[in-house]
């Protein structure tokens, strides 16, 4: 049966991306290829070192004959709200990660407060992904 | 830090329950209602077997999170299928095609060769972008 393998994140710029999940959060690149054949396509896809399974892919927002001028504009407009893409990390020491990401230059705008399902921090990335790093506790399955 | 979850909007929580677990076969993995947050609804979901990963089908939040503006913005992409993607990987395509198929997955495109491997895709009930892999090489 299927697997998730990778998860997609719209970025407004591919290496400015990857200049962030590499060096500021401290990710591994997983795959990097511009295959001829796609016409300059770029798969980017990295993760935390401790998750070579999953990966997230930082997609650079197609123009035509994918996206039409108008959708391009409105992926580029949500994704400056940040309101299109979000990644929920999780972490045993939110603290620990909290003063290493702002020891490397993230700006989290949300410190770590308690929340009813853990320890929780948000940021954004360079493109206005939404991102939640917490220290969860147990949540069951209710229904 | 690991990656926990990834998010896809959803226009109905309810419908994309039954389209993730009984079309797709993904098995729940938190379904919490909170009342404190307005009984705001955290649903995810993923394959058997990967219980460390999983997707929050999320409801699009109106006032005070999105003005009505950014809400229809959401739904309208979203629709598209240009709002959020997943990638499904597999090691017999043909069979998994097979099978979401006779679960009554609709298939946008049939497996196909490319350069990556071999590819077929669908969407979601709300649009949302899958593409299922059967891959070679580096991805």
């Amino acid at each position: 049966m299927h697997t998730l393998a990778t998860a997609q994140l719209w970025v407004h710029d591919q290496d400015e991306a990857l200049a962030f999940y590499r060096d500021k959060l401290g990710w591994t690149v997983r795959a990097d290829v511009s295959p001829p054949e796609l016409g300059g396509f770029r798969w980017l896809t990295v993760s935390p070192a401790s998750q070579p399974d999953v990966a997230v892919v930082l997609m650079e927002i197609p123009g035509e004959p994918v996206f039409d001028a108008e959708t391009k504009e409105q992926v580029q407009t949500l994704l400056a709200k940040g309101a299109v893409g979000a990644l929920f990390l999780a972490t045993p020491d939110v603290q620990a990660e909290y003063e290493a990401l702002v020891g490397r230059g993230v700006e989290i705008s949300e410190p770590p407060a308690e929340r009813p399902w853990g320890i929780d921090t948000g940021f954004r990335d360079p493109s206005g992904n939404h991102i939640r790093l917490a220290q969860l506790v147990d949540i069951p399955v209710t229904a | 830090m690991k990656i926990a979850t990834t998010q896809l909007w959803v226009f109905d929580q309810d419908e994309a329950l039954a389209f993730y677990t009984e079309k797709l076969g993904m098995e729940v993995r938190s379904d919490v209602t909170m009342p404190e947050l307005g009984d705001f609804r955290w649903l995810t979901v993923s394959p058997p077997g990967q219980e460390d990963i999983a997707i929050v089908l999320m409801a699009i939040p109106g006032e005070p999170v999105f003005d009505a503006a950014t809400v229809e913005l959401i739904r309208d992409l979203t629709g598209k299928g240009a709002a959020g993607a997943v990638f499904l990987t597999t090691d017999d395509i043909h069979r998994d095609y097979e099978t979401l198929k006779a679960r009554g997955v609709e298939f946008s495109e049939p497996p196909e060769e490319r350069p990556y491997g071999i590819d077929c895709g669908f969407r979601d009930p709300s649009g949302n972008h899958f593409r299922l892999s059967q891959l070679s090489g580096n991805f």
